[in-house]
């Protein structure tokens, strides 16, 4: 009896400090969608982090449009959305969070033009860590962000101090310009936190979103491949350097005799309402597949030197059994490099350095 | 083995006290104990993270010890000892904007997991320690089969587990502002940052039921953080606060 008088005596003292508190207020500040009327918007809002990129039809006014925003739960937006904005640049929207005390300030950019050069001259820090990315400037010098990478994925469990030590970034060995993209394979963290074994990390770079939701448990389902495109791709070209590192490791270890390969393709897609990007899982398999543009095996396995770029002209090969027709069908396309073939399933050789630079896609408007 | 050992030098020391037990006299007075422990590794108070706790369970926790006590003047005396005390508890509860910082693989490519947690969590505790007890002693007159005492103890970790399991919630990577990422089951093994040490009040009771046996009951109050300040896997401190219910037996 004393035995239980005394627990229970102990378990109100433990009690007294042990109430449930009333349950903070919300941190987050999330713009969760953006939406444009359909008359507007092509293709459906790319909310990467904090730029919201929306890709809309050609010859509309711009100038005075009130999008339909949906906030996180309780936060608040400055301007309000019901303000007309004119989108023919940049606009910024400053989101805070229920608890007053965290903001994110988001930049919208609309987009009417498909880029078809990549020169990978300007790279920006798109968080708040380290890493950088490759943004494109359009002919009429808009600010676009097409490309995303490996980096934002490894970014969840190693954070480097330097751009430079991430997989992707840019590197000065080029000939034309300032600078080219570089992917470098890379080993590994291993078990993180028992969801998933990560023994070699290799560096991707796409055209598209990496959306880190399901990065840790499927990270075929994380890269979300495509860009809108006007006009019907023939070629891919660039030029590219590649050395495959010497020993090459999947999920089970050192994998003797298997050489490292580079992945450097680009895949034309038709776009439709169950289908608004690829990703690991489809990206050369999905039946809405029009045309995949390639490197051969002997392209694939490296570079004579190390210092000489190479060029590649890669001609998209169509299945038959579809007629490219813009006015009834939208198509995206995606262009991937990897400093391993297989880096998506992390597997590569620790090593495998891949360089891309002047990738253009050589379309039928262009050549005619 | 450690354990092992423990327990002979304590077996030990057992037999040289019962030895000086029967030389003392009356001044002196020596007890053996054992008893299950109850109570947590716990923040004080709750912090607001903490939403729902879903269910808490003891485990397989006990204390085996033996006390020394002077008697000084009629009533008072002090007491210390030995003992070897297993702190563990199982919970599991719902969190909501967890602070986390975890630290992922080896040498080069470590990396941190940091962010923010919502979701379920499950945690298993069960720390072993030497403990060694400073408290003053009394004995009432009036009531002749009570034993209170007061005071504080120092306890060397010998063995830390504490281990668990974040599942069925998401962690947005960095912070609030941060990529949501669906965590369905992440494991997390903090075992090698418990403190060494700990140290804080102790409290108990004596019931002698007989001229040997008595019901004791042992509250420890650890005022140490079981963490220390450098760790950031949890946002907040957590003490050892542990109650033991039990028997002695006076030698």
């Amino acid at each position: 009896m004393r035995i239980y008088k005394a627990f229970i005596v102990v378990m109100a003292l433990l009690l007294c400090g042990g109430c449930i508190k009333d349950e903070p207020l919300s941190p987050y500040a999330d713009i969760d969608a953006f939406v444009l009327p359909a008359n507007i918007m092509l293709s459906p809002a790319t909310i990467n982090q904090n730029n919201i990129t929306v890709f809309v039809r050609k010859n509309v006014d711009l100038t005075a449009l009130v999008p339909t925003i949906t906030l996180s739960e309780g936060a608040t937006i400055q301007p309000s959305a019901d303000i007309p904005q004119d989108f023919t640049r940049p606009v910024n929207y400053t989101v805070t969070a229920p608890d007053g005390k965290h903001q994110r300030v988001y930049t919208v950019e609309l987009t009417s033009r498909s880029l078809y050069k990549y020169g990978f001259e300007n790279w920006e820090v798109l968080s708040s860590n380290a890493y950088e990315t490759p943004v494109e400037y359009d002919l009429e010098k808009k600010r676009t962000t097409p490309w995303d990478s490996s980096n934002k994925g490894i970014n969840i469990y190693v954070q480097y101090p330097e751009a430079s030590q991430y997989p992707i970034h840019k590197t000065t060995q080029h000939t034309e310009g300032q600078y080219a993209a570089e992917m470098l394979t890379k080993n590994g963290p291993g078990s993180i936190l028992g969801i998933v074994n990560i023994p070699v990390v290799a560096g991707s770079l796409f055209t598209g979103v990496l959306t880190p939701l399901n990065a840790l448990k499927d990270p075929l389902l994380a890269t979300e491949f495509g860009q809108p495109i006007e006009h019907k791709p023939l070629r891919l070209t660039g030029k590219y350097i590649y050395k495959a590192g010497a020993d090459y490791i999947d999920k089970k270890g050192l994998r003797i005799g298997f050489r490292d390969s580079c992945a450097v393709y680009s895949v034309f897609f038709r776009t439709d309402r169950n289908l608004e990007r690829l990703n690991g899982t489809n990206i050369l398999t999905h039946p809405n597949i029009v045309a995949i543009a390639m490197m051969p095996p002997a392209g694939r396995a490296g570079t004579p030197n190390e210092n000489d770029f190479v060029a590649f002209d890669i001609p998209f090969d169509y299945k038959t059994d579809h007629v490219v027709d813009f006015d009834k069908n939208t198509y995206k396309l995606v262009i991937i490099f990897s400093s391993s073939y297989w880096g998506d399933y992390y597997e590569g050789a620790p090593g495998s350095h891949l360089v891309v630079d002047d990738v253009e896609i050589i379309t039928e408007e262009i050549e005619e | 083995m450690k354990q092992k050992a423990l327990l002979i030098t304590i077996i030990c020391f057992i037999g040289c006290t019962v030895a000086m037990a029967q030389e003392s006299g009356k001044h002196w007075e020596y007890k053996v104990f054992a008893g299950y422990n109850l109570g947590g590794s716990s923040p004080i108070p709750l912090p607001a993270e903490i939403r729902k706790i879903k269910s808490w369970s003891p485990g397989l926790a006990g204390t085996l010890g033996i006390q020394a006590t002077r008697w000084i003047v009629p009533e008072w005396g002090i007491t210390s000892g030995l003992a070897i005390d297993i702190k563990g508890m199982k919970i599991n509860a719902d969190v909501k904007y967890m602070t986390t910082n975890l630290v992922i693989g080896e040498g080069d490519n470590t990396g941190m997991f940091s962010g923010m947690f919502t979701g379920g969590n499950k945690t298993k505790v069960r720390n072993g320690y030497l403990v060694i007890p400073l408290m003053a002693a009394y004995a009432p007159k009036i009531y002749e089969d009570w034993r209170f005492r007061l005071g504080g103890y120092f306890a060397l970790q010998r063995d830390a587990n504490f281990d668990g399991s974040a599942f069925n919630g998401y962690i947005r990577n960095g912070g609030p502002a941060g990529d949501r990422i669906n965590v369905d089951i992440a494991t997390f093994d903090f075992s090698e940052h418990i403190r060494k040490i700990d140290a804080g009040l102790m409290a108990s009771a004596d019931w002698y039921f007989s001229t040997k046996m008595a019901i004791t009951g042992q509250l420890s109050w650890g005022l140490i953080p079981l963490f220390p300040s450098d760790f950031n896997g949890i946002p907040y401190k957590m003490y050892n606060i542990y109650f033991m219910g039990g028997l002695s037996y006076k030698l």
